[in-house]
């Protein structure tokens, strides 16, 4: 019997943090959505009110819609940013490893730090508008309705390239190098090393990364609330955002919550491909 | 044995929370404040000292918790949802009317007669008034730390070389005038009026309004918003289209936040702001030479001010600490004196005070020449502008719904496509009439 129960004594405190802090807020969330008004006696139970009232009124759709924009093309481009440097840095050459660190410092800049630094570079009389004007071009309104959501692109790019670059890295190092032998005696060009030997040598990395990525993407605030606030208007207001506004702008935690809740499925989405794909690979 | 032991052990458990109760019951009473701070220091630590002698004085303990604006709103509200709030809250925005509404906070109504009812000014007595949550009577819920004037912060150098001076009583038409008059883009652009996900867009927006006559809610019906869908609010609309795309509004103002309004003065890329004296505290603090060719025009007629922002409150808890709390507040404020040079001189006056019989000293220093900054005198304007939130006109009274339109930007949001798209007026004023009246009737239902 001790034996039996020895198991789940160590297991406990893990399943209890788990709970704690993942489990109870997802309920709790899941709670507030249907209901509406403050917690204590105005509370009252709505049903699914608060989703149909979300979804009528095209914030919550336009959010999705402007999130996987977001999403999509800033992971894009970070792996292939960072998959570019990757490559670049598995050749040996002078001043190899300060480049390395160079590049891995927007990885280790904190999120509302990189936000105020790029708020500063993109406004209207920022550094970038000045360099521009020292050469005779005209400002640029980054921070726009036109460009806005390319500046919040940018700044994630930015921030999360060495991610991809120092996990495609590590990648490129375990492929066997007798591969390459191989494939340089049979006449292979470079191109074709890379198609044929490096690219599915890399294939379950970029693919987890790629994955990860997309879920820390698709859950960004930081950045986007600092550098416009999810505007102007609303050209830049993804999921976190609206959630934010919602429970904190409009003080409706419920509201807040229905709109966490109802991102769940598309969370849910990524990370069922990630867990499935993992699966796979530890079975074969 | 094994029993022995957990007994033993059950006695020391007990013993040790005898004591601890007894010891408690010898302490003295304490009071969790929390203390928004805002950008003036001088203010901040003048009423953190103040909080820590009342303590003093009171025989009891406080835990003062200095929070940051931003850290503050977000606090208040994860407080008010959990029941974690604290005992006291100074110069604290928002919160005082959403608490109040929800039956969380005590009316002082007894604080302002000690302080004397007759010497505030009345829009102070307003600007936290709202019915009381169960017997429906209107209740003070907060006493505003101090006025927070937006004045029209104007280049006079750059004025009188467009030939113009500033007359007697400077309202908007002046102003849009003058604007004009000193556009110069890109170097310099005429107004820097903050069109973007910011506060200061809707206390400048309703500024506007409110001086056309117009409003913002009239009762707490869900038609209660159908007053911002008027002539007014569309002119006042119409004429900043009109401004904006005449190049007067630099065309990045959409995008502004909190303090590029600040910086565009600062910088030199604005001929006119119109914002609280934090912009002139800080060029004066820097040194900036711009401070001296700036002037702070407060228009007459109707303009908005933050009295019923930064506010001291007190929540409910036990009857000690409520007791505790109100003293607190009374303390605070009752050497007038004190609190005039404390608060708003040491902030160059950009507080003002909310007693008259201050208001009147400030007066008799600015004909002296002691605040050569404002152009006209500063108490002349107070008298004649309308609270910011959280309250509305023309019901005149606070609501949660403000602090919430506010919160979420609801109006700077659907403003926008006035300037990006050049969206019609009135289209747009419905717009926010009517998210004005769905927040109404989800707050206070369909009476």
């Amino acid at each position: 019997m001790k034996r039996q129960i020895i198991p789940f004594v160590w297991v406990a405190p893990v399943v209890g943090v788990i709970t704690l802090f993942l489990l109870y807020p997802l309920f709790q969330a899941f709670w507030d959505s249907l209901h509406a008004g403050a917690s204590g006696s105005g509370r009252s139970f709505v049903g699914l009110s608060n989703f149909r009232e979300l979804l009528s009124t095209g914030a919550f759709l336009g959010a999705v819609h402007r999130t996987l924009i977001f999403t999509l093309a800033a992971v894009t481009l970070k792996l292939l940013i960072g998959g570019t440097a990757a490559l670049i840095l598995n050749r040996p050459f002078r001043g190899r490893n300060l480049l390395r660190s160079w590049l891995f410092i927007p990885w280790t800049i904190p999120l509302f730090a990189g936000g105020i630094l790029f708020l500063w570079l993109l406004r209207m009389g920022g550094g970038l508008n000045l360099m521009l004007e020292n050469v005779g071009i005209y400002p640029v309104f980054w921070l726009g309705p036109d460009h806005a959501m390319q500046s919040i692109i940018f700044l994630n790019v930015w921030k999360g390239f060495p991610f991809f670059m120092i996990t495609i890295l590590a990648g490129l190092q375990i492929i066997p190098r007798e591969l390459y032998e191989a494939a340089q005696i049979d006449g292979a060009t470079g191109f074709q090393q890379f198609r044929y030997v490096t690219l599915p040598g890399l294939r379950n990395v970029i693919l987890i990364a790629s994955l990860l990525s997309t879920v820390w993407t698709f859950a960004q605030f930081e950045n986007i609330f600092v550098l416009t606030r999810g505007g102007p208007g609303t050209t830049t207001e993804t999921l976190s955002i609206l959630v934010y506004k919602l429970a904190f702008g409009m003080f409706n935690l419920n509201m807040g919550s229905a709109a966490a809740v109802l991102s769940l499925p598309l969370f849910l989405f990524f990370i069922f491909w990630l867990v499935k794909f993992v699966r796979k690979e530890s079975e074969a | 044995m094994r029993y022995g032991k957990f007994l033993v052990g059950m006695l020391v458990v007990a013993m040790v929370l005898g004591l601890a109760s007894s010891s408690l019951a010898g302490e003295k009473p304490r009071l969790k404040v929390w203390l928004m701070t805002t950008f003036v220091d001088a203010q901040n630590n003048w009423l953190k000292a103040k909080a820590e002698s009342w303590a003093k004085e009171a025989n009891a303990d406080v835990d003062i918790s200095m929070l940051p604006r931003v850290a503050y709103g977000e606090k208040i509200f994860a407080a008010i949802e959990a029941r974690t709030t604290p005992d006291v809250v100074l110069m604290g925005e928002p919160g005082p009317i959403l608490a109040a509404e929800l039956g969380l906070t005590v009316p002082v109504d007894d604080v302002v007669e000690k302080l004397g009812r007759d010497d505030f000014y009345p829009r102070i007595l307003t600007a936290l008034t709202a019915p009381d949550s169960v017997t429906g009577t209107n209740r003070i819920w907060g006493i505003p730390m101090f006025f927070e004037i937006r004045p029209a912060e104007v280049r006079v150098d750059l004025l009188e070389k467009a030939g113009m001076k500033i007359p007697e009583k400077p309202d908007y038409a002046w102003l849009f005038k003058a604007a004009r008059a000193m556009n110069n883009p890109p170097k310099v652009y005429g107004l820097g009026f903050t069109l973007g996900r910011s506060y200061d867009t809707h206390d400048n927006v309703m500024a506007l309004i409110y001086s056309y006559g117009g409003g913002l809610i009239s009762d707490r019906s869900p038609t209660g918003g159908n007053v911002f869908n008027a002539e007014p609010t569309w002119r006042a609309f119409d004429d900043l289209k009109k401004l904006y795309r005449e190049g007067v509004i630099p065309p990045d103002s959409v995008a502004w936040g909190d303090f590029d309004n600040n910086l565009a003065l600062m910088e030199g890329r604005a001929a006119i702001t119109i914002n609280g004296l934090s912009t002139y505290y800080k060029m004066v603090q820097d040194k900036n030479p711009l401070a001296n060719v700036t002037k702070e025009v407060p228009l007459s007629g109707a303009w908005v001010d933050n009295a019923g922002g930064e506010s001291n409150f007190v929540f409910k808890s036990i009857p000690q600490k409520e007791a505790l709390g109100k003293d607190l507040l009374h303390y605070i404020m009752k050497n007038k004196e004190d609190y005039r040079i404390g608060i708003c001189e040491n902030a160059q006056l950009y507080a003002l005070p909310i007693f008259k019989s201050q208001g009147r000293i400030i007066s008799q220093q600015w004909k002296a020449g002691k605040w050569p900054v404002y152009a006209i005198d500063p108490m002349q304007a107070v008298e004649t502008a309308y609270n910011s939130w959280p309250t509305a006109y023309p019901i005149n009274e606070a609501l949660s719904v403000v602090e919430k339109i506010i919160g979420s930007f609801v109006i700077p949001e659907k403003m926008v496509v006035l300037f990006t798209r050049n969206a019609d007026s009135k289209a747009v004023a419905k717009d926010i009439a009517d998210a004005i009246n769905r927040e109404l009737e989800k707050t206070y239902g369909r009476k």
